[in-house]
């Protein structure tokens, strides 16, 4: 007899859909672009800061996770595997990116921790009386003006989820140099939405 | 690096801002003590050294608020292409590059299977080289010297070995 498997792709779930893609199945493949794509595209964009290169890298992101399709053995969800890869390409475009550039006096200071390093203690909560979405257009306003390496290391503690150890063998870095980035950016972003809070009390 | 001494402001009872001078490593351990990061031993030690000094109290509860701020408030963002435009610059890509292969779980078993017969057959041929060059240091007291396979003619094969004065013929059985 001569089964004929088919496929409901918006409703398959992703284990499925990633199995027929080992296949060849650039359909299954499509269908899962579409679901994880602004998802993919977020975290590109959360440490490249351009639409442009987030667009490009989350693209580059999902032509090598098919190429590599055959290594994902389900030790973890599709859509993690995915964003590993995409902050790792993240990651090498950034670097790419400093090669090129000279760094100015400022960014060495940050880098150092010159103006952070004295700056007051903020006593408030961030959150305090503001609505979740604004919140997050504030934090985000914030990650914009940190630099690459602080920001990133936010992103991936904050937002990944990962161990300083793992945030390190990312960045190629010592674990110390990740700790004192992740305090510097976290006393960044205080000082940054406590500015934004006070622009708004003289409003 | 990690004897530098860091200036905090931090602000006393009425509100006027002090310059305190606490060291960069406990400034990073009260982080870390945040994060989950410590020993057992280490973050109890931090606990109470945050019980008795204001100063690093008042900055954990800065990281702390700012951590609890941002996790899990990430703006929400769309790719700002359609998907078909979107998909169309992955579907070229991909067809244009084949798929990475690697090896199938069948033939790593398969490989595992054969890894102890190609040692031995590793080890024939060493022999049958040292043999072959006749090197006298490296001429084996129990050695097989020679190798006559006959099988073209009979199918039996012979051993001879010049150090034991002895030599063995193996004929398979319905000769």
């Amino acid at each position: 007899m001569n089964k004929t498997l088919t496929i409901d792709y918006p409703t398959a779930p992703d284990d499925v859909l990633v199995a027929a893609s080992q296949k060849g199945n650039t359909v299954a493949f499509e269908e899962l672009v579409a679901r994880h794509r602004d998802k993919i595209y977020a975290r590109a964009f959360s440490m490249l800061r351009n639409e442009e290169d987030a667009t490009d890298v989350s693209q580059e992101a999902w032509v090598k996770s098919w190429q590599r399709l055959v290594q994902f053995q389900g030790d973890s969800s599709f859509a993690t595997w995915m964003t590993r890869i995409t902050i790792n390409l993240s990651l090498d475009h950034l670097r790419k990116q400093k090669r090129m550039r000279t760094d100015s006096i400022e960014q060495l200071n940050e880098e150092m921790g010159g103006v952070e390093r004295q700056m007051p203690v903020v006593n408030f909560n961030p959150s305090e009386g503001l609505e979740r979405g604004e919140l997050r257009v504030r934090i985000d306003k914030a990650l914009g003006q940190l630099s690459f390496e602080h920001r990133t290391v936010l992103v991936l503690h904050e937002f990944e989820d990962l161990e300083y150890k793992a945030i390190a063998k990312k960045m190629q870095c010592s674990i110390g140099t990740v700790m004192s980035r992740l305090f510097y950016a976290r006393r960044k972003m205080a000082a940054l939405l406590a500015g934004l809070k006070r622009e708004e009390f003289k409003k | 690096m990690l004897a530098e001494k860091w200036q905090l402001c931090l602000p006393d009872s009425s509100g006027r801002s002090l310059k305190s001078n606490m060291n960069t490593d406990k400034i990073l351990k009260i982080q870390a003590y945040l994060d989950n990061e410590l020993s057992s031993d280490e973050a109890r030690q931090i606990a109470t050294w945050l019980d008795r000094d204001p100063e690093a109290r008042s900055l954990f509860h800065e990281l702390r608020d700012i951590k609890s701020a941002i996790v899990g408030n990430e703006v929400s963002l769309a790719v700002p292409e359609s998907r078909e435009f979107y998909w169309s610059k992955i579907k070229r890509s991909i067809e244009a590059e084949p798929i990475e292969i690697v090896h199938p779980p069948i033939f790593a078993r398969w490989l595992r299977w054969a890894t102890p017969f190609a040692a031995a057959a590793a080890t024939i041929a060493l022999l049958v080289s040292f043999t072959a060059f006749d090197l006298p240091g490296l001429r084996l007291k129990v050695a097989v010297h020679e190798i006559d396979d006959s099988q073209e003619e009979d199918s039996s094969i012979t051993f001879h070995s010049q150090a034991e004065g002895m030599t063995v013929v193996w004929i398979p059985s319905g000769h």
